[in-house]
């Protein structure tokens, strides 16, 4: 197996997280899209150690621990919104756009 | 005449001037609620003229005459004075325009009691009356001028009284435009005499003739003659004077009488100095031509009042053509004895007019109330009035005892003179004078006979009106006026000529015995002739080859100038108005042009650089549309984009 299809792999996960992210009207799921596109990304730093590096594994563990905070910090953001707009729904909340 | 009498005189006859144009004045702001009092005011005014003027001529009569001068004005560093003249002539005329006119005055207030425009026409009788006196009181060419203009101008305003009848707007407008013709020849001829003498009074201007070219003279006497032509309606001129009919009946009295067509006879008088023996042969032909011109007219004329107008040309020319004799005062004669026969006769007309309109107004009939054949037998119904036309038309056909024969035999024995002179052409107007004064008789016995002789063609609508008798205001001038037209008031001696007013008035010619017995013998004559003529004949036989000029004008001058003004009009409308036309329709063009290019280009690159940073706006503003997933998509995009160019580059 060579580190091309790893690669392929990780790219195609990335693709997936971001299309996850960019198309579904839950803020949830695009949470799980942002994990996806992590994944991802650790997927390319283990990937890349295959030949007896250990940096690439211990910077992915890293990420691991980063994301779920990542997550768990999103998920109360979201909690926040939910509660603030009784919506979770981002095209619902449009107050980046400016007011007509 | 002392230095106090002349300044009486002097007073009295600026009065006698004025007060009627105080008259107009006053009427001017008469409230129009004292519309009843308004013949009363003006008539006592003119009252108090008369008796002004009765002042003057006592006092002038046969004295030294008195002068006024006054600095005009000054022009070009040169001063021009103006100058009043009370002499016998102006102080007889004097009285006679007054005279009439306040009868006139007295008439109209009966004849006009419920006209509209009563106001404004009692307003322009005393301004005519005071033009008139202008004209009488001048001593110098260029004042007379001035009242000469504003006589032309109240008579249009006369003449046109009825302004809602088109005839008498149009008759106002002839009479106005006839008398232009004539007055642009006296203005030629008062050019020429100030070039030639460097004044306009006539003192000056008659010491300086002797040394003057008589050839100059001549063509500056005819000159100024053309305006007598136009103001005393002398052929070719003649044909506004009976088309002025369609004015009231007072107010052809007193154009006829006194005031406009005396105008010119007067000034001729005033002048008659300048007349050369060449000019006054051609003013007798033009006066002969236009007394048989009128006379004939007046035997075609079936309309009482056009009778008596054809009649006043014919009365001008007699006297136009006696003022060729070489001395003017048998003409003033006539025209002052004339002045009162036939202002009698006009108002005569007029109370019969009045009487028919009367008559029609109560029987609701409609017939042609100046239509003398409509008339006839009225010398029963109209007892004074016949009497004051009988006395009248006598006197205008010479009838001995009366002022006509006096006046004429004057003219005739002026004539007569001339003859005797050795003047060849004197016979042959002596024979037309006789002719004239024969057709005299012929038509104002027709006009008499058919009014109030024979039987009345009406006289069951005379019956079934039952109209009252006529106002003493009515009568009573025509009384006077028919009182005025006896020999008296001429001389003492009702066969002789020669008597007060007539030596009065400078170059006088004795008394001959035989014109006297001719005209006499002459007036029976026709009288015998018109009555057998009149009937045996058929009733009215026109005479055929009277030549209607308004005809001729038509044909001759009319039509061609109408022509010519249509090509003219054509041609203004074709290549005038069309270049005009043109030149707009270019810049029309042009500008529309030159718009389209604002428009389009300078605008549309404005809008379009406008249009173009809204659009670009609106794109990028469809970005920020405060959705979160667009914002990464389109930030994934432009990564994307960004890498692919670095990777590709």
């Amino acid at each position: 197996m060579a580190i091309e299809h790893l690669l392929y792999l990780s790219a195609f996960l990335f693709s997936i997280g971001l299309v996850i992210i960019i198309t579904k009207r839950n803020a949830i799921m695009m949470l799980l899209g942002i994990e996806l596109m992590l994944n991802a990304a650790n997927l390319n730093l283990v990937a890349f150690g295959y030949d007896g590096k250990i940096e690439g594994q211990v910077f992915a563990l890293f990420v691991v621990i980063v994301a779920v905070c990542e997550a768990a910090v999103g998920m109360a953001i979201v909690l926040r919104v939910y509660h603030y707009y009784t919506t979770s729904v981002p095209d619902d909340i449009s107050n980046l756009k400016e007011q007509r | 005449m002392t230095a106090d009498d002349t300044f009486w005189v002097t007073r009295l006859a600026l009065a006698a001037w004025m007060l009627p144009v105080v008259s107009c004045v006053a009427l001017l702001f008469i409230p129009s609620g004292l519309k009843k009092r308004v013949p009363l005011v003006s008539s006592s005014l003119l009252f108090l003229a008369f008796i002004s003027s009765a002042f003057v001529f006592v006092s002038v009569w046969n004295n030294p005459s008195v002068v006024i001068t006054w600095n005009w004005f000054t022009f070009n560093g040169m001063e021009n004075n103006g100058q009043l003249r009370i002499d016998n002539l102006s102080a007889l005329m004097l009285v006679v325009v007054n005279f009439i006119s306040l009868l006139v005055h007295l008439f109209s207030s009966a004849y006009l009691h419920n006209d509209a425009g009563l106001k404004r026409y009692y307003a322009i009788l005393g301004f005519f009356t005071f033009a008139m006196l202008g004209i009488v009181l001048s001593d110098n060419l260029f004042v007379t001028f001035f009242f000469w203009e504003l006589v032309g101008f109240s008579s249009y305003l006369l003449i046109g009284h009825w302004r809602e009848k088109p005839e008498a707007g149009a008759a106002a407008t002839k009479a106005f435009l006839f008398n232009r013709i004539g007055d642009a020849g006296f203005l030629i001829g008062i050019g020429l005499l100030w070039a030639q003498f460097n004044s306009l009074h006539f003192e000056t201007i008659a010491k300086a003739t002797a040394a003057t070219d008589p050839a100059l003279l001549t063509w500056i006497s005819l000159l100024l003659f053309c305006g007598v032509m136009g103001k005393s309606a002398q052929f070719p001129l003649s044909t506004w004077l009976p088309d002025a009919m369609e004015g009231p009946t007072p107010v052809s009295a007193l154009i006829h009488a006194a005031t406009m067509v005396a105008a010119g006879v007067f000034l001729m008088a005033r002048i008659y100095f300048l007349f050369t023996p060449t000019a006054l042969v051609v003013v007798s032909t033009i006066g002969s031509i236009t007394a048989l011109w009128g006379a004939f007219g007046a035997l075609k004329a079936l309309d009482i009042k056009k009778i008596l107008a054809y009649s006043t040309v014919s009365q001008l020319g007699f006297m136009i053509l006696g003022m060729g004799s070489g001395s003017f005062s048998g003409s003033i004669l006539h025209l002052f004895t004339h002045a009162f026969f036939k202002a009698c006769l006009f108002l005569s007309a007029g109370t019969i007019i009045h009487y028919l309109h009367g008559v029609q107004h109560k029987t609701h009939t409609h017939f042609d109330v100046q239509d003398i054949r409509n008339m006839g037998g009225l010398r029963q119904h109209l007892p004074y009035t016949f009497f004051a036309f009988l006395i009248a038309g006598a006197s205008l056909s010479g009838v001995p005892l009366l002022s006509g024969f006096v006046s004429k035999e004057a003219i005739l024995t002026q004539l007569y003179y001339t003859t005797q002179n050795g003047n060849t052409l004197g016979w042959l107007f002596l024979c037309i004078a006789f002719i004239v004064s024969f057709l005299t008789v012929y038509y104002t016995f027709r006009m008499t006979y058919f009014i109030f002789f024979g039987h009345c063609r009406i006289a069951d609508v005379i019956q079934e009106a039952k109209a009252e008798r006529l106002p003493l205001i009515l009568t009573l001038p025509v009384s006077i006026l028919a009182a005025c037209s006896v020999w008296l008031i001429v001389s003492w001696n009702p066969s002789d000529f020669s008597g007060w007013i007539y030596n009065g008035l400078g170059n006088p010619v004795p008394h001959h015995l035989i014109i006297t017995v001719i005209s006499s013998i002459w007036v029976v004559l026709a009288f015998i002739f018109a009555y057998f003529n009149l009937r045996n004949k058929p009733r009215w036989s026109p005479i055929r080859f009277f030549p209607d000029l308004d005809v001729f004008y038509t044909v001759t001058l009319l039509k061609p100038l109408l022509q010519l003004s249509r090509y003219t009009l054509s041609f203004d409308k074709k290549w005038i108005d069309g270049s005009i036309h043109f030149a707009a329709y270019a810049q029309v063009t042009i500008a529309k042009a030159v718009m389209l290019f604002d428009r389009v280009l300078i605008d549309g690159a404005v809008n379009g650089i406008a249009r173009l940073a809204g659009g670009i706006g609106s794109i990028t503003r469809s970005l920020a549309n405060g959705k979160i997933q667009s914002y990464i998509l389109w930030a994934t995009a432009s990564l994307v984009i960004f890498i692919l160019w670095i990777l590709l580059s």
